[in-house]
């Protein structure tokens, strides 16, 4: 992977399977690092990688919220045990 | 160990994403066959999410008890079901493997109960339109 690509915020979109909106307030928030080049908004991907590395629960106001809590026995929420699955997964070494 | 295909936080951002649509699949499940195509296309995009999560090297929490699971009423057994019963016996035993899934530390088996979930919703959508069911469009039209 080249750490100097650049990305259009449909890309990164795209790539991350989310609302272009989304993205495009990431930047205008200062999230997300991007340099105005002509009429496009472009990213490098190591900023892009930067920015979700440094923030694990960026992402969907609603699924960030709703991963706050993990029932250790599931069956007393039998409604929600297949809801919210980012909440069960982890980068690899982080599990405990 | 071999390097992973995809950054994973990419894959848990996608994860993500794919919550949010099955919470708001799960939520609207109130007619039918339209609900029943959300709901499968929610399910496919958390199989697809879920397998470049594996791709990604992701690991899997398991979640204990999960095989109790309940599905909103209008897709679980208790519930009055509109369709042919062999298919949602099939449907029924998606969800159960679903559950089983969650309970185990791979992921890759839960992408393929929900891959198998979206299929057989898809199947009911049409077995339904089939059957005379109008979807939402064409009562608009009528």
């Amino acid at each position: 992977m080249i750490d100097d690509e650049l990305l259009t915020l449909p890309e990164i979109a795209q790539t991350l399977g989310m609302n272009p909106s989304t993205v495009r307030l990431w930047v205008r928030e200062g999230r997300l690092q991007a340099e105005k080049m002509g009429r496009k908004w472009m990213v490098r991907r190591v900023d892009l990688e930067q920015m979700l590395a440094k923030q694990p629960q960026v992402g969907h106001p609603r699924g960030a919220a709703s991963a706050s809590s993990t029932p250790e026995d599931w069956s007393e929420h039998p409604e929600r045990a297949m809801m919210d699955l980012a909440s069960s997964a982890q980068p690899l070494g982080r599990i405990r | 160990m071999s390097r992973a295909l995809v950054p994973s936080q990419l894959a848990i951002e996608q994860m993500r994403e794919a919550d949010v649509r099955w919470a708001s699949a799960l939520r609207g499940l109130d007619s039918y066959p339209d609900r029943l195509r959300t709901f499968a296309d929610a399910a496919e995009e958390q199989s697809r999410a879920l397998t470049l999560a594996d791709l990604a090297n992701v690991r899997w929490k398991p979640r204990p008890g999960a095989r109790k699971l309940r599905f909103p009423f209008e897709v679980d057994p208790a519930g009055e079901r509109p369709g042919p019963p062999t298919l949602w016996g099939k449907f029924d035993r998606a969800v159960k493997q679903l559950g089983v899934a969650l309970e185990g530390d791979s992921i890759k088996p839960i992408a393929e109960a929900f891959a198998q979930l979206s299929a057989l919703a898809a199947e009911l959508a049409n077995s339904l339109q089939a059957e005379g069911l109008p979807s939402e469009r064409q009562r608009q039209t009528a």
